[in-house]
C-alpha cells in the first residue's frame, strides 16, 4: 500500500483511513507492506510492515519536518522505485496521486495489478479554481491505468467521470469514530458552527454571506473552529458585511475546545463547493448536532435527516441556518435520528468493501 | 354472514405550502405544484370515476369531500368535477358526508375552531350541491370518545372510525356501534386495503383481484355490515387505469347483489341497522399507517411544535376580524402539512410518496416560516410559533 502520512503524525483524513483500514484488512489475513515517507515521527502501529523513505533534501535532517512539498513528493516517487519489493506482492493500493507515477511504473514493470482509491482530486481541493494541471496529468494516469478504481462517494464518482473519463468505478465510504461527547440539551444557543480547514474548498465564504441574514433575523453568531488558505478572504468578507463580532474565527482549536463549541451550537453547517466525502460531518451528527450540508458534499448523499443546499444559494442557507436556531423541535429531531443514521457509516463496513475489491481483483475480475 | 356494504370514498387535496424563507412578508401556496396535481387527479380519477358511479346504477355509497378541495376545484373552473358529484348527489344512489372544511385537525383542540369548520363544510356543500350530509367523518377518521361532544354539538348523531384494535379491542368490526349515544360505523380496515393499497399489487398472494372473489369474501364476512372507507383518488391516480380498479368497481355492485348483499348509502346504514353495544373509544385511532393512532401528525417534536404554534395563533388571528388573514391561517391547519413533518418514513414509504418535498425539514420550514409570517402579521410577539426562550 503507497501512502503519504499515518497517525500519530496526521494532517487529513487520509491517515486515518490508512490506519483504520489497514487494522482491519490484517484482521481478514490480508498482510500490508505500507510505503510512505518518513515526514516528521514514525507511526507506532505494529499489525503492518512499515516500509519507511527516508528523504534527503525535502526535510530538514534530525527531525524531518517537511521543507518543501513538491521536491518531496518526487523524491517519494523516485525512491520508491528502487525500494518497492515486488516478491509476493499480490496488489499495489495507491492512495490519492502522491504515489501515482511510482505506482503505475512498478505495476506495469512488475505485472502487479493496481488498485487507487481517490480520497479526492485536485478539482476538489482547488474548488475548481485554478486546478494544477501537471496534478490533474498524474491523477488521470492513475485513473487510467488501475485495474480498479475506489471512490469515498458518489458525488466522487461523478466528479471522475465527467473530468477523468473513467466510469467503472466503485463507491466504498468511509467510516468514522464518533467522538467521545453527546449533545443531550437543545435549548437554544443562537449559533452555528464550522469545523475544518478554511479553504475554498470547504466554501467558507458562502457561509459568511449567508451569515448576514442570520445575523440580522437572529441575533445570532458564526463560529469558525479551523484555519486555512480562506482566513483573510473570510475575515475581510465578515468585516465588508458589518458582521465583526458576529462571525468569529477562532483559528485552531483542540479537542476540548471543539467539543465545548459542539455542544454549545444549534447546527453544524458544511458549505463545501466539492467535498469527496466529509468526516466532520459524521462527527458532528455523531455528537448529536444538526448538520447543514451542501449538495456537493459526498456523505450526504447517504444521510437522510440533514438539511441539504446548494453551497451557492446563500439564502436558502440562511433560511436553514434560521429555522434550525429558532426551532427546538427541528434541532431536537435532526440531532436525534441524525445520530442514529450515522452508524451507517463504519470502518468495518470500509474494509469489508475495499477486501471485497481486492478479492475480485485476485481472481482477475 | 354480512348482508349490507356500505362503501364511502374520501377526496381532499391540500393546499401544499411553497419554498417561504422565515422573513417574506407573505405566505405563499405551490400554486404551480397544486395546479397540476388537481388537473391530473380531475381528469384521470375524478372525473372518470364520477361517471362510472353514475352510470352503474347498482352501486350506492358517500363521499366526504374536503372544503379545501372544493373551493379548489371551484377556484379553477373544474366545474365539470363539481357538476359530477352532483349529478352522483342528485342520483340518491350517493350522498355527502360531513367533516372539517379544511380536512383539520382542530378536532383535538379545545376551541371553536372544530364547530366553525365543521359549518363551513356543512354550508359549502349544500350551497354547490343542494344536500346537507346527514352523517360525519373526521379527518383521516381520527376518533376517540374525547370528540363526541364536539361532533354531538355540530348536529351529527352518527360517526365513522376506522376497525383499529385499540378501539375494537377484539370486537366484530362488520357491527354498529355506539359511543355516547352516537352511532358508530366502523371501517372494516382489511377489505379497505385490500382495494385501496393491495389492489395492484402484483406480489399480492389474492392478485388480481376481481369483483366476484371480493364480493365472495364480503358475504362471508361475519356480521351485519362491511364497511369500506377509501381515497378517491384510488382510482386511476393510487392504482392506474390499466390496473382495472375502474371494471372492479363497475361489477362489484352486481356481485354483491348476486349475493344477496345490499349496498347503502351511509344515512341508510345508520337507520336500518341496530347498534351493539357501547365502545370505550378511551384512545384516539385513526385510519393512518400501521399504528392507526395520531403519529403520522403528532409524533416528532417538530409536529408538536408547529400544531401547538398553529392553534396558538387561533383567537389573535380571529381577533383581527380580518377575513383574508383568518383564511390563509385556515389553510395552516390542513393536516397534511403535518403529515408531511413525520419523520416515520426514512425512505421513500407512503409518507414519502404523499410528501410533494420529500423531506420533512423542509416541510417544516415551511410550515414554520408560514407560521412566523401570520405571527409578525397579526403582532403576536408574546407567543411566537417557535420556542420563546
Amino acid at each position: 500500500m503507497f501512502g503519504w502520512e499515518y497517525p500519530p503524525h496526521v494532517v487529513g483524513g487520509l491517515g486515518v483511513h490508512s490506519a483504520e483500514l489497514t487494522r482491519r484488512l490484517v484482521s481478514y489475513g490480508v498482510e500490508v507492506d505500507f510505503y510512505k515517507p518518513k515526514i516528521d515521527g514514525s507511526p507506532t502501529d505494529k499489525h503492518i510492515r512499515f516500509m519507511e523513505i527516508l528523504l534527503g533534501g525535502a526535510v530538514t535532517p534530525d527531525s524531518y519536518t517537511l521543507k518543501d512539498f513538491n521536491s518531496a513528493v518526487a523524491e517519494y516517487n523516485t525512491k520508491l522505485r528502487e525500494k518497492f519489493d515486488p516478491i509476493g506482492v499480490s496488489i499495489i493500493h495507491c492512495h490519492d496521486w502522491i504515489a501515482a507515477e511510482a505506482a503505475v511504473e512498478l505495476s506495469q514493470r512488475h505485472g502487479i495489478p493496481l488498485v487507487s482509491t481517490i480520497h479526492s482530486t485536485e478539482l476538489d481541493r482547488s474548488a475548481f479554481f485554478y486546478p494544477q494541471k501537471w496534478i490533474m496529468d498524474i491523477e488521470r494516469t492513475l485513473i487510467h491505468n488501475s485495474t480498479k478504481v475506489i471512490t469515498v462517494s458518489k458525488h466522487e464518482k461523478e466528479m471522475i467521470r465527467r473530468y477523468y473519463g473513467r466510469s467503472d468505478i466503485r463507491v466504498v465510504y468511509n467510516g468514522f469514530n464518533p467522538l467521545p461527547l453527546v449533545k443531550s440539551d437543545y435549548s437554544k444557543r443562537n449559533r452555528v458552527m464550522f469545523i475544518g480547514r478554511v479553504t475554498a474548498q470547504k466554501g467558507p465564504i458562502f457561509l459568511v454571506k449567508a451569515a448576514k441574514r442570520f445575523c440580522e433575523e437572529t441575533g445570532g453568531e458564526v463560529v469558525f473552529c479551523g484555519t486555512g488558505s480562506s482566513d483573510f478572504e473570510v475575515r475581510a468578507e465578515a468585516t465588508r458585511l458589518g458582521l465583526e463580532g458576529k462571525v468569529r474565527l477562532l483559528g485552531y482549536v483542540d479537542n476540548n475546545e471543539m467539543g465545548y463549541w459542539l455542544t454549545q451550537s444549534d447546527a453544524y453547517v458544511l458549505p463545501a463547493v466539492s467535498e469527496p466525502f466529509g468526516i466532520t460531518v459524521l462527527e458532528a451528527m455523531g455528537a448529536g448536532l444538526p448538520a447543514i450540508v451542501s449538495k456537493t458534499t459526498g456523505v450526504a448523499e447517504e444521510l437522510f435527516n440533514v438539511l441539504r443546499f446548494d453551497y451557492w444559494d446563500t439564502d436558502e442557507l440562511a433560511d436553514l441556518m434560521i429555522a434550525v436556531t429558532q426551532s427546538r423541535g427541528l434541532r431536537f429531531t435532526l440531532g436525534l435520528l441524525g445520530r442514529v443514521e450515522t452508524s451507517k457509516f463504519s470502518w468495518s463496513r470500509c474494509a469489508e468493501e475495499t477486501y471485497a475489491v481486492y478479492k475480485e481483483v485476485v481472481a482477475g475480475g | 354472514m354480512a348482508k349490507h356494504f356500505l362503501l364511502c370514498f374520501e377526496a381532499h387535496q391540500p393546499h401544499r405550502l411553497g419554498r417561504i424563507r422565515f422573513w417574506d412578508g407573505e405566505v405563499s401556496f405551490w400554486e404551480s405544484y397544486n395546479n397540476e396535481v388537481l388537473g391530473r387527479v380531475s381528469s384521470k380519477c375524478y372525473l372518470k370515476a364520477n361517471s362510472m358511479l353514475l352510470d352503474e346504477d347498482t352501486l350506492r355509497g358517500g363521499f366526504s369531500i374536503s372544503g379545501s378541495l372544493l373551493e379548489q376545484l371551484e377556484e379553477t373552473g373544474r366545474t365539470d368535477v363539481l357538476e359530477g358529484f352532483s349529478k352522483l348527489f342528485d342520483s340518491g344512489r350517493f350522498e355527502p358526508i360531513g367533516e372539517t372544511y379544511h380536512h383539520s385537525l382542530s378536532s383535538l383542540v379545545d376551541s371553536s375552531e372544530f364547530l366553525e369548520q365543521v359549518g363551513m363544510h356543512r354550508s359549502a356543500v349544500n350551497r354547490l350541491f343542494g344536500v346537507t350530509p346527514k352523517v360525519f367523518v373526521n379527518t383521516e377518521l381520527i376518533f376517540s370518545r374525547r370528540i363526541i361532544p364536539k361532533i354531538s354539538g355540530a348536529g351529527y348523531r352518527t360517526v365513522f372510525a376506522e376497525g383499529a384494535p385499540t378501539l375494537l379491542r377484539g370486537r366484530n368490526p362488520n357491527m354498529v356501534y355506539s359511543v355516547s349515544g352516537v352511532r358508530v360505523l366502523i371501517r372494516n380496515n382489511a377489505l379497505s386495503d385490500d382495494i385501496g393499497f393491495r389492489f395492484s399489487d402484483k406480489s399480492w398472494s389474492e392478485y388480481p383481484l376481481t369483483a366476484d372473489k371480493y364480493a365472495s369474501w364480503v358475504e362471508r364476512s361475519p356480521g351485519d355490515l362491511v364497511t369500506v372507507y377509501i381515497d378517491y383518488e384510488t382510482f386511476g391516480e393510487h392504482h392506474p387505469v390499466e390496473s382495472g380498479v375502474f371494471e372492479f368497481a363497475r361489477h362489484l355492485g352486481r356481485e354483491l347483489a348476486s349475493r344477496g348483499v345490499k349496498m347503502l348509502t351511509p344515512s341508510e346504514a345508520a337507520e336500518a341497522l341496530g347498534q351493539s353495544g357501547e365502545l370505550e373509544a378511551d384512545e384516539y385511532t385513526s385510519w393512518a399507517d400501521v399504528e392507526k393512532d395520531l403519529s403520522a401528525w403528532l409524533s416528532n417534536e417538530m409536529q408538536r411544535e408547529a400544531f401547538e404554534a398553529i392553534y396558538k395563533l387561533e383567537a389573535p388571528v380571529k381577533n383581527t376580524g380580518n377575513p383574508a388573514l383568518l383564511r390563509e391561517w385556515r389553510l395552516l391547519t390542513e393536516s397534511d402539512h403535518l403529515y408531511y413533518c413525520s419523520t416515520k418514513a426514512q425512505s421513500a414509504e407512503v409518507h414519502l410518496y404523499f410528501n410533494p418535498y420529500k423531506n420533512p425539514y423542509t416541510a417544516f420550514i415551511n410550515l414554520s416560516n408560514a407560521i412566523h409570517i401570520i405571527s409578525k402579521k397579526v403582532g403576536y410577539s408574546e407567543v411566537k410559533p417557535y420556542e420563546t426562550q
